[in-house]
């Protein structure tokens, strides 16, 4: 119990996490609360085609407008939306199957143990981009099926960590003594095992995250993922290769947008880990 | 390894499998096929065998070098991918020689000055290096090195001036051979050189952060060591302390971080630089063969890709084993 | 004298840890210096040797080892010091060692450092010699050796080898016996003793273990919480105590309590206050089962006897 509290208290990650936290929390707002409380169309064509910014808030294409005239901030915040939710489903799924995955693997051992592992070691030992488009070239391209690739991708990680956790506490005196007692398997999972890996699964997840949100930008790029024209990060810097010459800032901005979201997770998950994980502040 | 040998195999075969669609469709590709030419594959793949006979099949032609025919260019696919290896190594080399030369010194410095300003700045330097979307990062290479200050090309391996005939593959090489270096002088090799530099960068950029990430906290780890302090009881200066003694204990999680990266870079930085820089390595020609829907060339590279990965691996155990003692004695005695 | 140091105090981040300490040593002689865990032996140590880590700072009225001013030296007659004069050998000679390097480049590492300009040749027959004289047996295969084949015992001969490459006029041994198994324990402390009767150098010998400095030292000096709280000839001092402390730490002694066979051994009640705290008073006084008003005050080194150099802190 003491161990959940803790946890609960530790959620700001201190230290330069702090920054990450908050420009995440602000992208988060900016992503899901401004579409609702101004006029934003990612997909409005206005007749002002490739508008310079303006950089004055109450004008109202502050950051210009895309070759078809879209407003480039109304897509630039559709884009966190994009990231930040495709990002969440992403990590929550990969999570939940890595975590029981890990779990059945330290646990059980034996023959399925060692068929978790090889396919998690063929999972990791594969570039994990090269393993999306392998995944998204069969199931054919698309943001849907490019999310179930980086899902799938994002698998082993948790798996590793939990596994490794498992064996270890299991071999503890106070789980032990758990069984000894007569509790059930399953319920010393739930109520000793599970709780200890809690800390290194969170870390993992603000790491997978910034993987996860890369990843898909990568494919939405490749054309591979999102598709014109939804307002993908990714695909929007494709959109704008064409005007790089003339329009660089079409090009920055997406891509500026992606480093500071992937930078936030990673200084997030750094100052977690060095917080909650000391033990794996090497990796 | 033999597993993950096994695996590969395994993903590759059942890739195709797995696909939406008829296999032999996929193989031969939707455009040339007509009933004979149908029949004809549905044989040759052995596609009326039981699974685990065509699975066999499928190993013991790639073991003879047959991955099929790419359907886009009617050529073996092996020749096809052979033949773009050399550049992607290429980039692939020069991008962690730029890396490791760059990121493990930055690394030492940073851990034997631990909290200075140079500390910092290289740790701040190092999380954005390790954050950044590489497919951009060339864009904006682009738009200031070959764009705005205009000296460095865009893209490709070589200026179009220069017909270079490929004996090694490796352009820097190509470029030095003696009817060359008599024809142009040495001005295509500036050429090669000049259009590797971005891709390189760009390429460089993530493998730099965490070999220079890798290198901090291995070092900080090992100079706080019992024999850094006797090194230093003995009177030994500095310099020798740091490079001697502590850098090359401190060199073992470096060489595996920097195979695991190896791979990494050359693969996945190939498929995202290739692409932007029009390179013509093997990257980009998987990233086409997706949009092309050519599932032979695709089932072939992550074939190749899983051997290149095993063996790299096996590579780096053997380092591993040379660098550390305590492993390699016991090894040879076992 | 070979080493006399006048008020060294030693800071944590600021904090203080090791208040005020004096003493000298002689040429020749072994000085003992005993104390529980953490109280400030080891910082004493690398103090003297100049290798404090970052954070942790010296300052002292005099500080002069082998005739160098230690408060005035630079980096290079640190190194200087280091690999000529004074020697240093560590508590866990296993993890002491390079575990990359083979004991040949480790060993010639240090016979350069002392002799430079040496031929490779000249130093790895310097190198043989050295071994034999710690008493390795086929010192030409044990040279081959990385550390992980060595056992303990070996290990801490080799650390001494190297110590002793440069023939130093001070030895510092820092828990040199502490990690090893006991039988091993006495063959080195005898080592140690057989090479400082060769060459004449002086020996700081630390230990917690007061029965190994009995053997071996001739004074000792008792180290409490970052102060010297006894001090004086070995012989003397461990039969009569003067500090509460050190007669704890003698009667903690298996067989010299006082007590008959296989009767419980006496210990001191509770542990080291931090180094770092302050302390009113007598820094002992939390422990001691004999304290009055006048504990309450600071305590300063008294002389036991008129015509004694033996001293404690404190007033009984």
């Amino acid at each position: 119990m003491q161990a959940r509290i803790a946890i609960g208290f530790r959620l700001m990650p201190g230290g330069w996490g702090n920054i990450g936290f908050l420009v995440l929390v602000s992208l988060l707002l900016l992503g899901f609360i401004a579409p609702l409380l101004l006029d934003l169309s990612p997909y409005r064509i206005s007749a002002e085609l490739l508008a310079p910014p303006s950089w004055n808030p109450l004008s109202v294409p502050v950051l210009g407008t895309d070759d078809l005239g879209r407003d480039m901030f109304a897509r630039l915040v559709y884009g966190a939306r994009c990231s930040l939710g495709i990002g969440f489903v992403v990590v929550a799924v990969s999570l939940v199957i890595g975590v029981g995955l890990g779990l059945l693997a330290g646990v059980y051992g034996g023959w399925l143990d060692a068929l978790i592992m090889r396919l998690v070691d063929l999972l990791m030992c594969l570039p994990s981009i090269l393993l999306a488009i392998v995944i998204v070239a069969v199931l054919g391209s698309g943001l849907g099926n490019a999310i179930v690739a980086v899902t799938i991708i994002g698998i082993p990680r948790f798996v590793r960590v939990v596994r490794s956790m498992t064996i270890q506490e299991m071999q503890k005196t106070y789980v032990m003594a758990a069984f000894a007692s007569g509790s059930s398997r399953l319920r010393v999972l739930w109520s000793e095992v599970l709780p200890n890996c809690v800390p290194p699964v969170i870390v993992q997840a603000a790491l997978g995250f910034s993987d996860a949100i890369l990843e898909i930008a990568a494919l939405g790029f490749l054309g591979l993922g999102a598709k014109p024209p939804v307002a993908e990060w990714g695909a929007m810097l494709a959109d704008a290769r064409p005007f790089i010459e003339s329009h660089p800032l079409l090009v920055v901005m997406p891509g500026a947008c992606i480093l500071l979201t992937v930078l936030s997770f990673n200084l997030v998950g750094d100052a977690l880990r060095d917080r909650l994980d000391p033990k794996l502040a090497r990796l | 390894m033999a597993t993950t040998l096994l695996g590969v195999t395994l993903l590759a075969f059942f890739l195709i499998r797995v696909a939406p669609g008829d296999p032999v469709l996929l193989l031969i590709g939707e455009r040339g096929s007509d009933p004979e030419q149908y029949r004809e594959m549905v044989v040759r793949l052995g596609l009326d065998n039981s699974l685990i006979v065509q699975y066999l099949q499928f190993v013991v032609s790639a073991l003879q070098g047959d991955l099929g025919v790419s359907v886009v260019s009617q050529q073996s696919v092996i020749g096809e991918l052979l033949a773009r290896w050399p550049a992607t190594i290429e980039l692939g080399v020069s991008a962690l020689l730029i890396a490791c030369l760059l990121g493990v010194p930055a690394g030492v410095i940073a851990a034997v000055y631990r909290n200075s300003v140079a500390d910092f700045l290289i740790m701040s330097v190092s999380i954005f290096g390790y954050s950044i979307p590489v497919f951009w990062w060339g864009l904006v290479l682009i738009m200031c090195f070959s764009i705005g200050l205009d000296i460095t090309p865009v893209a490709g391996r070589i200026d179009i001036l220069y017909d270079i005939p490929p004996v090694t593959g490796f352009m820097l090489m190509d470029t030095l051979a003696p009817q060359v270096v008599q024809e142009y002088g040495f001005s295509a090799f500036g050429s090669a050189l000049g259009h590797l530099v971005l891709p390189a960068l760009t390429m460089a950029t993530i493998p730099l952060a965490v070999f220079a990430r890798t290198t901090r906290s291995s070092m900080l780890e090992v100079l706080s060591e019992d024999y850094v302090r006797t090194a230093r009881a003995k009177g030994l200066s500095e310099f020798r302390v740091i490079w001697r003694h502590a850098f090359r204990n401190a060199l073992i999680p470096i060489v595996t971080v920097g195979g695991v990266l190896f791979v990494t870079t050359v693969i996945t930085g190939a498929i995202l630089t290739e692409t932007i820089f029009a390179w013509p390595g093997v990257g980009r020609y998987i990233v086409n063969s997706v949009y092309a829907r050519d599932y032979p060339v695709i089932q072939a590279s992550i074939l190749l890709i899983g051997i290149f990965v095993v063996l790299v691996n096996g590579l780096i155990d053997y380092l591993y084993g040379a660098i550390n003692p305590a492993v390699g004695r016991r090894d040879s005695a076992s | 004298m070979i080493l006399s140091v006048k008020n060294l105090s030693i800071e944590i981040d600021g904090k203080p840890a090791v208040r005020g300490l004096t003493f000298y040593v002689a040429a020749g002689e072994v000085l003992g210096v005993v104390g529980e865990s953490g109280c400030g032996k080891s910082m004493v140590n690398m103090a003297l040797m100049g290798l404090l880590p970052d954070g942790v700072n010296a300052s002292a009225e005099q500080m002069e080892a082998c005739s160098v001013d230690l408060l005035r030296a630079g980096p290079r007659d640190w190194r200087a010091l280091r690999g000529g004069k004074m020697a240093m050998i560590f508590q866990n000679p296993m993890s002491a060692l390079n575990p990359c390097l083979t004991v040949e480049r480790q060993l010639k590492e240090s016979v350069l450092q002392a002799r430079t300009g040496m031929s490779r040749a000249s130093a790895r027959a310097e190198a043989l010699r050295l071994l034999d004289r710690v008493g390795i047996a086929h010192a030409g295969a044990r040279l081959k050796s990385y550390p992980h084949e060595l056992s303990g015992g070996m290990a801490q001969r080799i650390m001494i080898a190297m110590a002793v490459a440069s023939a130093p006029q001070l030895m510092i041994a820092d828990e040199p016996t502490t990690a090893l198994d006991v039988t091993v324990q006495a063959q080195i402390l005898q080592l140690l003793e057989e090479i400082r009767r060769d060459t004449g150098m002086a020996l700081i010998l630390v230990s917690h273990d007061i029965g190994v400095i009995e053997q071996c030292a001739h004074r000792v000096q008792v180290m409490y919480s970052g102060q010297i709280v006894e001090s004086g000839d070995v012989g003397e001092v461990i039969a009569s105590p003067c500090h509460p402390y050190t007669r704890g730490l003698v009667a903690a002694q298996p067989g010299r309590s006082g007590l008959p066979p296989k009767s419980r051994l006496t210990t001191i009640d509770g542990s080291v206050i931090p180094i770092t705290e302050e302390v009113e008073g007598c820094r002992f006084r939390l422990r001691c089962s004999r304290t009055d008003h006048r504990c309450e005050q600071p305590q300063r080194m008294r002389r036991a006897a008129a015509n004694s150099y033996r001293e404690s802190r404190c007033h009984w």
